[in-house]
């Protein structure tokens, strides 16, 4: 016993020897999306063999086979050590596949699941790891939990088996920041509203009277003002209805509906631009459209996953993010167009070409939208 | 009119990022093989109605053979009854004593060896144990100290142990390092016979002793040597590697380490050593070996300070987080190969070090 303990001793080599392999780590993906909660967890099928005996011919090696034979045993005792709670309740766990995962030290079997969390938004979510601990000390469960934009990482250990996660954290400052940016991006990014703004304010460089003929501003606080009683208006109504629709004071007919109303405002404020029908007063026209508009934002903020009245921060934020957005349209697109009023170049392609063009993707989107078809590129 | 729905990296929170895997797919065939099990790997489930102090010391026996953290994992898992207790029985506080050494944790591991000590001053393994220990953590004199009470008739063992503590002390001129190497091999080919179970070892540790005093020549032959009695000892053949290239022998570094790159410290070598001699691979292995960096980052616990500067400095030549890879690993062990890798993170760096 003496020997064989010395010999124990000097094999250790105390430099370096916990690097000769990988200790035991299994790998856990939680996906919150809205309301449902799924995931995978992948562990180790040296850990496998170490729980159940996977080998079970005994020749070293283990095989798809073997792996399947203890699909039953694996999922019964992840749902027995895996214990997921959501602020509506606690969430079994649903097993969709057994599939394999290959890491860069071997292979893993990977147990797809659902769970039952799926009635209302998540907001807090409680994971109990607890698995192989009893076997294996060292082990760690690395959990990867995504919400939205965010992506969480924690390691599961023995002396730390619980985790906690609340959508809701980060402070009002950091949602704030987040919606903005949605906000931003909403106008950005959606063609739609852009192509509606532009084809609201192009025309602000000129005044008709009676004539319906284009008469360059003299001065460009002229033309500010009337963009700005425009683009308010518009912005106060577009809040109100977001506002109304999200609390569900007014609930919006189908999307495809709202879709085709939005798409006919930018048609119709594109015909006006070119046959000036319309001649002053367009704030009310911009009021009225801003209305149609608040409807469509609102659909975006539930499409978020959210709803009720959590929204505050939100709201708040997204609002900001469109108004944000707008004004940047405006301040780029205002003082050049001022400039080039006077200018064939701006009536013909801005004025004239634009709006046709816009008016015409309006119509298409409408068509689109009305025939639940798709030909337009965007 | 797609609503496109936004993507933004808004990473908050987030530790480390945790490894992807490579493909997750659903085999076609049952007898595809999807992993293939080392010998002795474990403890079959239904073999382990042993008492736990019985599996503990199997897995211990497997761990040390091997270096398989899982191995170590088990048994401390094994050893739980008894794991927070102050005065558990000497043998399993020897045993607890192995399992947090491995764990790198040094000071807990000291503690119990001096109560193995206190209760059983013959106990060779643990004057061992306890040597190494106050070697890798430069307290040299007091690890010289426990080499010479090493009792039992073990002249081979007591002059191998006391020998590698003066190397790594750097005592003595170069001459005098010689002298001691010498006589260190000589008593090795007298008592060899005698103490054969340590002879590997002690081959081993007198390459060491040799390479550090820059013999590199005479450390390869030392730990060829050594290789012939033990073929597997992973720390002789991670020593021949590095031997290997600081003498600019990449491609000899191949056949050593190209069929074991599941040891992390052995796909370290591999890796340089692909580089320097410019394999094909060589990207292809520095990311492999990434991505366990990462793994054990993720873990949390502990890391391979060492290895991992080695890995910044000298693979993906990111002298900066070698730097600080390298000072963090000084705070726990400080051989001269760790000074040497301050120094050469430094000088890479362009950093000043002051009161090393």
């Amino acid at each position: 016993m003496r020997r064989k303990a010395v010999l124990l001793v000097l094999g250790l080599g105390v430099a370096e020897p916990a690097l000769a392999h990988r200790p035991s780590d299994a790998f856990l993906t939680l996906d919150i999306e809205g309301t449902t909660l799924s995931g995978e967890l992948d562990v180790a099928l040296k850990d496998l063999e170490v729980l159940f005996g996977v080998d079970q011919n005994g020749d070293g090696q283990i095989s798809w086979g073997e792996v399947q034979a203890q699909e039953q045993a694996f999922t019964t005792y992840v749902q027995d050590r895996l214990k997921l709670q959501t602020d509506s309740g606690p969430c079994a766990l649903l097993p969709l596949d057994l599939q394999i995962s290959k890491y860069s030290d071997g292979a893993y079997a990977a147990l797809i699941f659902n769970t039952t969390c799926t009635d209302r938004p998540i907001k807090t979510l409680d994971a109990d790891y607890s698995l192989l601990f009893d076997l294996d000390r060292q082990h760690r469960g690395l959990l990867r939990l995504t919400y939205r934009e965010q992506i969480i990482t924690t390691a599961f250990a023995d002396a730390a088996r619980t985790f906690h996660f609340d959508a809701m954290a980060g402070g009002v400052a950091r949602q704030m920041q987040t919606f903005v940016k949605e906000g931003l991006h909403h106008i950005f990014a959606g063609f739609d509203h852009m192509l509606f703004l532009i084809a609201l304010i192009l025309p602000a460089v000129y005044f008709r009277r009676r004539s319906r003929e284009l008469h360059p501003r003299e001065h460009l606080r002229e033309v500010l003002w009337d963009t700005a009683k425009v683009v308010t208006a518009f912005t106060a109504a577009h809040t109100l209805s977001l506002c109304l629709t999200t609390f569900q004071v007014i609930i919006p007919p189908a999307a495809r509906v709202v879709e085709a109303a939005v798409a006919l405002t930018i048609l119709l404020a594109s015909l006006n631009n070119l046959a000036g029908v319309v001649k002053e007063h367009r704030w009310v026209v911009g009021f009225g459209f801003g209305l149609i508009h608040g409807v469509g934002y609102a659909s975006v903020l539930r499409d978020l996953g959210l709803s009720g009245w959590s929204l505050a921060t939100p709201l708040v934020g997204f609002n900001v993010g469109v108004e944000l957005a707008q004004l940047a349209i405006i301040a780029a697109f205002l003082p050049v167009a001022f400039l080039l009023r006077r200018t064939k170049f701006y009536k013909g392609i801005f004025l004239w070409g634009g709006s046709m063009a816009t008016g015409a993707l309006a119509l298409g989107w409408m068509v689109e939208q009305i025939g639940n078809v798709k030909f337009l590129p965007f | 009119m797609d609503r496109k729905r936004l993507c933004l990296a808004l990473a908050v929170f987030g530790a480390a990022s945790v490894p992807a895997a490579a493909e997750t797919y659903k085999p076609a065939r049952a007898d595809e093989i999807l992993e293939v099990l080392p010998r002795g790997f474990s403890v079959p489930p239904g073999d382990r109605q042993l008492p736990p102090e019985k599996l503990a010391e199997l897995r211990l026996q497997q761990g040390k053979k091997t270096g398989d953290p899982r191995a170590y994992g088990e048994a401390e898992a094994a050893l739980r009854p008894w794991w927070d207790d102050p005065k558990p029985p000497v043998a399993i506080r020897m045993m607890r004593a192995t399992i947090l050494q491995f764990n790198h944790q040094f000071a807990a591991s000291l503690k119990d060896l001096d109560q193995v000590l206190a209760e059983a001053p013959d106990a060779t393994d643990a004057q061992i144990m306890k040597a190494m220990i106050l070697m890798t953590t430069a307290r040299y004199p007091a690890a010289q100290a426990v080499c010479e009470s090493i009792t039992g008739r073990r002249p081979l063992l007591r002059m191998a142990c006391a020998a590698n503590a003066k190397s790594l002390a750097q005592i003595g001129t170069a001459d005098e390092q010689h002298r001691d190497l010498e006589r260190l091999v000589t008593l090795a080919d007298f008592l060899g016979s005698q103490e054969k179970d340590i002879l590997p070892w002690v081959l081993t540790t007198a390459g060491d002793i040799a390479h550090r005093a820059g013999d590199n020549d005479r450390a390869e032959g030392l730990y060829r040597r050594s290789l012939q009695l033990e073929p597997e000892d992973l720390y002789t053949i991670t020593s021949l590697a590095d031997a290997l290239l600081d003498m600019d022998r990449p491609a000899e570094v191949f056949p050593l380490t190209d069929d074991r790159r599941d040891q992390d410290g052995l796909l370290l070598r591999l890796a340089l050593a692909a580089k320097r001699a410019g394999r094909a691979d060589a990207q292809e292995l520095a990311s492999v070996l990434g991505d366990r960096f990462a793994a054990a980052k993720a873990r949390g616990g502990a890391r391979h300070w060492r290895e991992e500067a080695y890995y910044h400095l000298l693979v993906v030549d990111d002298a900066e987080e070698a730097m600080a890879l390298a000072r963090t690993n000084y705070e726990t062990q400080k051989e001269p190969i760790d000074r040497r890798l301050l120094t050469e993170a430094a000088v890479k760096s362009r950093t000043k070090l002051e009161g090393m």
